[in-house]
């Protein structure tokens, strides 16, 4: 438990905001997948914390990024830069324990790692994004829920010689009906890089259709990253849901994907006929946020098990969805 | 300045004791429990319970509804691996039990009687189904005989956690013939929420009970008029959230207090509550609880 300075809270794009802490003891600890549970102080309403996923955590700093929900997000959006917050923190498992655990166990951050992010469930896996070789699916409702180019540019791999320098363009659908996509692409005078190629996209090319279908990607991993957005109505990326395109991967990639609980449970079925791993980071009401109420039970084969201290992301296997 | 109070022959350091549901070893990892008067674990039962389907929490105004269905891993479990991780933690240690019936009370009695437990809390808040599953707790009879067997099984404290009656004159007195060291109150209050826009009950199993700030002035209610009517030892519950609060219940007559919801919030709170009382006395120069409850004029 700490109390931990804002250094910054604001909107990122009108509907999210970025809330950057500082905290040396929190930054050093966190990893991937975990949260910290936020005292928002409004006399006793809201009452019990607020648990967020970690967003990134670099030096002496992490972020957290919400939308305004409810009360505890709109008392959230109030703070400014300079308030303090009690925080309770990193809690739960990072993905790596689940990463690693895979069936050829070979290093968690491999290359063929894909990350399936709807809404703001994007922020566990954006920290995983940017510390990994990682495939990125974006989707939202529309733009506004697509996190800003300037928070995608320069996220590259952390810890590589060769750090990729990545531009993002938000492309705007064309008239000629290509596919709106954005990709971050790499630097002139580095190696190419191969692009995922998807069914879809050559489809709406050739063919000028719209259809949605789950498509098979390809994709030859560089150093490089790739980001794919993908908006219900088509304001950026491609139009559908993230469950329109989950790419079609070979065996023994792994997947992340965090979002709403209809999404999970397509991202479940999609690839369980296949041979990957494929991880669910999961959303639950939550009393303590450290295992003693046992208030956020998720179902899974093995019984109830809890979001905060058996997860957030259990495989997808495991999980059983109504 | 002695805050210590005593319950049948055990003496703890101060009134201030976390409640059953609200605490558990993994507690341990963020706040030190040794200057506390004591903890009272979850409770257990004699089989493993899965606990009620979720979503088992919702937050309302000021509280919080939870229907938890007392998931827990079944005593054998609890003794194994729950409570010699608690019993090490430096601190008075109250087992809480939830029995089916009779004899699973009796059962789960002698068992952790052979425990370095200092006391049992009964969970009377429990169905019994043979009465059409009215809570043991608001049935004076079953109160007896479930807390009479108990007492042939031990002779450590016994603690009866009650249920929200406004009324409890009836049950408070079965429980002080029965050889009960001291009786806790108020348990969470029946709530229920809805969603107008899902048309869904926002708790898995429909309804839950209601607990934190909000149920306050209730659990003050209720502990006033069980003081009024036992001799017995009451241990007050309900929303308590600062040294204040607690105050509030020992100046009407209560011996200790737990607290549930406020460590959910706050894994330190029970420290700063024993912090604020002695800041209070200190200040005004009470030396015990006992000088304290004398200005009550009630």
């Amino acid at each position: 438990m700490a109390t931990v300075e804002i250094i910054d809270n604001s909107r990122i794009t009108p509907c999210i905001f970025k809330m950057v802490l500082k905290s040396g003891q929190i930054a050093g600890k966190a990893k991937p997948g975990q949260f910290v549970n936020l005292r928002i102080v409004g006399k006793y309403y809201p009452l019990l914390r607020r648990p967020m996923s970690i967003y990134y955590a670099e030096m002496d700093r992490f972020a957290i990024i919400y939308t305004i929900r409810g009360i505890g997000t709109g008392l959230l959006s109030k703070y400014k830069n300079g308030d303090s917050m009690d925080i309770l923190g990193p809690l739960g498992i990072p993905f790596e324990s689940l990463l690693s655990t895979g069936v050829d166990k070979k290093s968690p951050f491999r290359e063929k790692l894909y990350l399936i992010a709807g809404g703001v469930g994007i922020a566990p896996l954006y920290f995983l994004y940017k510390k990994s070789s990682a495939f990125l699916i974006i989707g939202a409702k529309n733009r506004d829920g697509i996190l800003p180019t300037s928070e995608l540019e320069h996220v590259g791999e952390e810890g590589k010689s060769q750090k990729s320098n990545v531009k993002c363009q938000k492309e705007q659908g064309d008239r000629e009906g290509r596919s709106k996509l954005l990709l971050a692409k790499r630097e002139e005078g580095k190696s190419q890089k191969s692009k995922v190629k998807c069914q879809k996209e050559k489809g709406d090319r050739e063919e000028g259709k719209s259809q949605k279908s789950n498509v098979k990607s390809r994709k030859t991993r560089t150093t490089n990253t790739d980001i794919q957005i993908v908006t219900e109505d088509g304001s950026v990326g491609r139009k559908g849901l993230v469950t329109d395109y989950l790419p079609d991967v070979s065996d023994g990639s792994f997947i992340v994907a965090c979002g709403p609980v209809p999404m999970l449970k397509r991202v479940k079925e999609f690839y369980s006929k296949k041979r990957v791993n494929c991880i669910l980071s999961m959303e639950s009401r939550m009393g303590c946020g450290y295992g003693v109420c046992l208030s956020c039970a998720v179902k899974t084969i093995d019984g109830y098990r809890y979001v905060c201290k058996d997860g957030p992301a259990f495989r997808a296997e495991d999980v059983e969805f109504d | 300045m002695n805050l210590s109070v005593k319950i049948g022959n055990m003496t703890f350091k101060n009134p201030v004791l976390l409640a059953s549901g609200c605490f558990s070893k993994h507690t341990l990892d963020f706040t030190d429990v040794s200057g506390l008067g004591g903890i009272i674990t979850k409770s257990v039962t004699m089989k493993p319970r899965e606990g009620n389907p979720p979503p088992r929490i919702f937050e309302t105004p000021c509280g919080v509804i939870n229907s938890i269905g007392l998931a827990n891993p079944g005593i054998d479990e609890f003794l194994k691996d729950e409570l010699p991780c608690i019993l090490s933690s430096q601190t008075r240690v109250i087992a809480s039990i939830a029995g089916a019936d009779v004899d699973e009370y009796v059962e789960l009695t002698r068992l952790i009687n052979q425990t370095d437990v200092t006391g049992i809390e009964v969970n009377l808040s429990c169905p019994n189904v043979e009465r059409g599953g009215v809570e043991f707790g608001k049935d004076p009879e079953s109160v007896k005989r479930i807390v009479d067997s108990v007492r042939n099984n031990t002779s450590k404290i016994i603690i009866c956690k009650l249920p929200p009656l406004f009324d409890n004159r009836k049950i408070v007195s079965a429980a002080e013939q029965t050889g009960a060291d001291a009786i806790s109150l108020i348990n969470t209050i029946p709530a229920l929420a809805v969603n107008f826009e899902t048309g869904k009950f926002e708790i898995g199993g429909k309804s839950g009970g209601l607990s934190g700030p909000a149920i306050k002035p209730i659990a003050l209610y209720c502990v006033y008029n069980a003081i009024k009517s036992t001799n017995l030892p009451v241990i007050g519950v309900g929303g308590i959230m600062n040294a204040r609060d607690a105050l509030e219940f020992l100046l009407i007559g209560a011996m200790m207090v737990e607290i549930g919801t406020g460590v959910l919030v706050d894994p330190d709170i029970g420290n700063k509550i024993v912090k604020g009382i002695e800041e209070y006395f200190c200040k005004e120069g009470i030396k015990d609880i006992a000088e304290f409850q004398r200005r009550s004029r009630f």
